[in-house]
């Protein structure tokens, strides 16, 4: 089993397409440009404590977020409220040496100003509802 | 010498002229190179096997590549293949955790179910090409396809002992380096793996 799975994975990594690799190529460009050409400023051009706070923004929102859902009634077709703690060490989690919550939330921002429309436009079609 | 602020091993040990440092730290770039381009599709399958996305897959490995030159590109080369694992383990983690939030965020979300990131693939599109030689490849394909299902299905742990021991053919001490843990807990990963792997593959294979 292990041989077959090995000689599978090989096959497949020899079978991987143009535009993959010459993606990998520009990543691997970019590697060294990074090694050779010296060191870059965090991401945006941020100085690194700047890290630290988007991580203390992202526990103050999850603890906010903890609190309003644990308040909160379950949507109709949701599991339950069982995963407050959980959510919260998700979000709230981050790894020594890789303070990597501000990157996640800035990743996502289009997700998150996505959301937030929509909930809002669902909010205010639920309030024209009850009027009507 | 602020040009190779990133390489400052090498440049901070230099005695000899300007112009052989620079040889030197050009040098080390090359062997960089090297073994980047010698590593980057195994890791780049390996990352699309845990994550499913193409796109996620890539990018987690251009991550990786980053963060070994600008923290690491100064250590000796023997250390960078489990630093760079350990780096894209990290990374693929960190895209597992953030679909998770969304799952969350969406599943509280009045009136939406979906993810817009998330819409149905075109099955043409992602359909497996059989290539020239068709019953073949369609062949390994289908085994390819349930080796990954496997995988997936293993402990997160698992599934990285088992990539890093077999597919990528890392020696116990490297593996443990990479993951981040004893030499012991990666053989009782690795030895869960095998054991679920053969349990789930054992009527196909």
């Amino acid at each position: 089993m292990e041989e077959h799975s090995r000689a599978l994975f090989e096959d497949s990594v020899a079978a991987v397409d143009m535009r993959v690799q010459s993606r990998l190529t520009q990543a691997r460009h970019a590697a060294l440009s990074v090694a050779v050409g010296g060191r870059v400023r965090g991401l945006f051009g941020m100085p690194r404590w700047s890290a630290f706070a988007g991580a203390a923004a992202t526990v103050v929102l999850a603890v906010g977020l903890w609190f309003a859902w644990s308040t909160a009634a379950p949507p109709p077709g949701a599991s339950g409220g069982h995963a407050s703690f959980e959510d919260l060490d998700i979000v709230a989690s981050t790894r020594h040496g890789h303070v990597n919550a501000l990157d996640m939330m800035q990743e996502d921002a289009n997700f998150y100003a996505w959301a937030v429309a929509n909930a809002d436009q669902a909010g205010s079609e639920s309030g024209s509802g009850h009027a009507g | 010498m602020a040009r190779f602020a990133t390489l400052t091993y090498a440049s901070a040990v230099w005695d000899g002229p300007a112009t052989e440092c620079e040889d030197a730290v050009l040098g080390h770039a090359k062997e960089l190179d090297r073994f980047l381009a010698d590593i980057e599709r195994r890791a780049f399958r390996m990352a699309q096997i845990a994550l499913r996305d193409v796109d996620d897959a890539l990018d987690a490995v251009q991550d990786a590549m980053l963060k070994l030159a600008r923290h690491y590109a100064a250590r000796p080369a023997e250390e960078w293949r489990p630093l760079f694992y350990r780096i894209l383990q990290n990374g693929i983690r960190d895209v597992q955790r953030r679909r998770m939030i969304r799952r969350r965020v969406m599943a509280w979300m009045p009136g939406t179910r979906q993810d817009p990131d998330e819409e149905a693939q075109d099955p043409i599109e992602t359909a497996a090409d059989p290539g020239p030689d068709g019953a073949q490849c369609l062949m390994q394909s289908q085994a390819m396809e349930r080796l990954e299902e496997s995988l997936r299905a293993l402990p997160a742990r698992q599934r990285e002992a088992f990539m890093l021991r077999n597919l990528e053919g890392m020696d116990v001490a490297q593996t443990a380096r990479a993951m981040g843990c004893s030499e012991g807990s990666v053989k009782t990963h690795y030895s869960r793996a095998v054991h679920s792997l053969r349990e789930r593959l054992g009527e196909v294979w």
